[in-house]
């Protein structure tokens, strides 16, 4: 592995866990609503450095960010850490197997689809015995489709910056 | 854990809310030998307010049912009963107009709605756990104790002329309780609110009225399938009832008995599975379902288009199949939902 | 990748943005259930569960057991020690709202839930 890949890894991780918590403090009417800013470094990692190290990003970020805000270890740890994991990992298949098909704003939608999906199965099977949750979906698809934009677009014009400034 | 579950809780009530701003605040219960429901859709009345006037609107219900029940000998109904052919009886007011009530229900129906019908009803004794078809001998003796043309009331002095005659308020009482408990809550500046006391129903919306509002949706149980439903209705403030034959039956030889006896022939009546009344009060909804299913489908259809502010939904069936008949009203606004 | 946007985002953004309104839309038609059943026993929940969570249930009034049986989104007595049995030819309930009562034995059975998607009354 080398140096720059390394550097280049902690440097996303260390820009996720920031946007993690940023974006803890920015208010929202729900908890489980967030644009999901933190994915940005997510979506980095993936096309510049490949999935390995995309969910090593992402393992560090639902870590240390949930030290940071104080949730490590509760259910909006394992609702967080479980979600992020499986997401980065659609987010990685989706890369490997259409190749070029998506750009950095195609993989974050992916990504943000999958995390509340897999947010809300965990919230009715493990949380909330009962299918009421379920009228959470048109809103959290929502959130889902504008922030998933918002990363994507976001990601896609850095991506392009950091290609320029060949880092 | 727990503000976690608390906030899903929030988040659940925050999207339910955001679509429209109705607060239910509802209570279940049982009076009259059956189940009472009372709710009311007021959002700006808080939870404890809520509370306390749906309680108050089942003080108010069971009250009624200790005046109206004959199961009682020393209710005012009972004490009737058990002075039948023997003394008057001084009762409430309450008593007197709900009696001259059901009595005008039976002089313009020729005596389909019958009052002094308790005799009858006891002789078939639905509620029991094995009923049996009454000897037709004592079904002739028991029609010789009923007709409410017998039924005295003077001022406040009710007399049963003949002895082992019985008042059965049962086509009457739970609509006149509905009435009342709406009427607990309205005083109350309770602005919208559903009574249901054994699906005789009051809606009360203020601002609204009868079939020409869609404030509220009435399900009409399906008479021969369990759990479904016939159809639906929308209305705002309303009394609404159904009469049907398979509320309360028996099979014998394979006949079903139902129990709404027809007062002149001391049988069940035939003709019709179910009428649902849609009328301006809980008291007009419950009888004249009763009185409209033992008029039968013609007769009773013409009934219901006499009077202003009544509609009605007729269901009879024909080898086998269900058929249906709206009142001119209700054209157009019930939703068959069976086929 | 040259950095741009590819027609691949496009499709899956249009086709997501299609889902977010369908499932707008389509929680207004599409009844979730999200039905629960309480039973009572003298005015005190004994039992809770979802409509959709098939269970057999007894309860224990003064005239001896009532036996609940909640199946594929209904409930219904089938089985009471009481002296009339209307419980048990009330038959199955389902929807929120329903009711269904043992008097003798003072047992309550109601579905509550998405009341407020609905000012709905039960005639019949």
């Amino acid at each position: 592995m080398s140096t720059r890949r390394i550097t280049i890894t902690a440097l996303l991780g260390a820009v996720g866990i920031a946007l993690f918590v940023v974006e803890s403090y920015i208010p929202m009417p729900l908890p489980f609503l967030k644009i999901g800013l933190a994915n940005i470094s997510s979506v980095l990692a993936l096309l510049m450095l490949g999935p390995s190290a995309m969910l090593g990003v992402v393992a560090l970020r639902v870590t240390v960010g949930s030290l940071l805000v104080g949730t490590f270890l509760s259910p909006a740890f394992i609702l967080a850490s479980a979600a992020g994991m499986i997401s980065a990992g659609a987010m990685a298949l989706t890369k490997v197997t259409a190749k070029n098909l998506f750009s950095a704003l195609g993989l974050s939608l992916v990504g943000s689809v999958v995390h509340v999906v897999v947010q809300l199965m965990i919230v009715r099977f493990l949380y909330v015995q009962n299918a009421v949750v379920f009228s959470l979906i048109p809103l959290l698809l929502l959130t889902a489709l504008i922030g998933g934009c918002v990363v994507g677009l976001i990601s896609l014009r850095l991506v392009i910056s950091l290609k320029e400034i060949r880092l | 854990m727990k503000p976690f579950l608390l906030w899903v809780t929030i988040a659940v009530s925050f999207t339910s809310c955001s679509r429209d701003e109705i607060r239910p605040h509802s209570r279940q219960s049982t009076a009259m030998e059956t189940y009472v429901s009372v709710t009311t859709y007021d959002g700006n009345l808080s939870q404890h307010d809520a509370y306390a006037l749906i309680d108050s609107a089942f003080a108010e219900i069971n009250r009624i049912e200790h005046v109206m029940t004959d199961y009682s000998e020393s209710s005012e109904i009972g004490t009737i009963n058990r002075l039948a052919g023997k003394d008057t009886v001084e009762v409430s007011d309450e008593v007197v107009s709900l009696l001259q009530a059901s009595l005008s229900f039976s002089q313009q129906s020729a005596g389909a709605f019958d009052v002094s019908i308790g005799a009858i009803v006891k002789a078939w004794d639905f509620l029991s756990s094995e009923p049996e078809v009454p000897s037709r001998s004592k079904i002739r003796m028991v029609l010789r104790l009923t007709g409410f043309k017998n039924v005295m009331v003077e001022g406040t002095k009710v007399f049963l002329t003949e002895k082992g005659m019985r008042l059965d308020l049962g086509g009457i009482a739970k609509g006149y309780a509905v009435d009342r408990a709406v009427e607990i809550l309205k005083r109350n500046g309770v602005q919208h609110a559903i009574v249901d006391i054994g699906g005789n129903l009051g809606v009360w919306w203020e601002g609204t009225r009868g079939v020409d509002s869609t404030v509220a949706e009435i399900l009409v149980r399906h008479p021969r399938k369990d759990g479904k439903y016939f159809g639906s209705l929308k209305v705002g403030t309303a009394g609404v009832s159904t009469s049907g034959d398979y509320q309360r039956y028996f099979f014998h030889d394979g006949v079903r008995y139902h129990h709404i006896i027809d007062p002149a022939t001391g049988y069940p009546a035939r003709d019709v599975v179910s009428v649902t009344i849609i009328a301006s009060d809980a008291l007009n909804a419950d009888a004249l379902s009763t009185l409209v299913f033992v008029l039968g489908r013609e007769k009773g259809m013409n009934f219901i288009k006499d009077r202003e502010g009544v509609e009605g939904i007729i269901v009879w069936e024909k080898e086998g199949v269900l058929h249906h008949e709206l009142s001119p009203g209700l054209q157009g606004k019930f939703t068959r939902s069976d086929d | 990748m040259r950095g741009g946007i590819t027609w691949g985002d496009g499709v899956l953004a249009v086709g997501l943005a299609l889902c977010t309104l369908g499932s707008f839309f389509g929680m207004q038609y599409f009844n979730l259930s999200g039905s629960t059943v309480i039973v009572e026993l003298k005015d005190l929940v004994v039992y809770k569960s979802d409509l959709t969570e098939n269970r057999k249930i007894t309860v224990r009034g003064d005239y001896g057991d009532v036996r609940i049986q909640v199946n594929e989104g209904r409930v219904a007595v089938v089985h009471a020690d009481c002296p009339n049995k209307v419980c048990v030819r009330t038959g199955w309930r389902s929807l929120a709202g329903d009711v269904v009562i043992c008097v003798p034995n003072r047992v309550l059975i109601r579905i509550v839930g998405e009341q407020t998607k609905h000012i709905r009354g039960i005639t019949g």
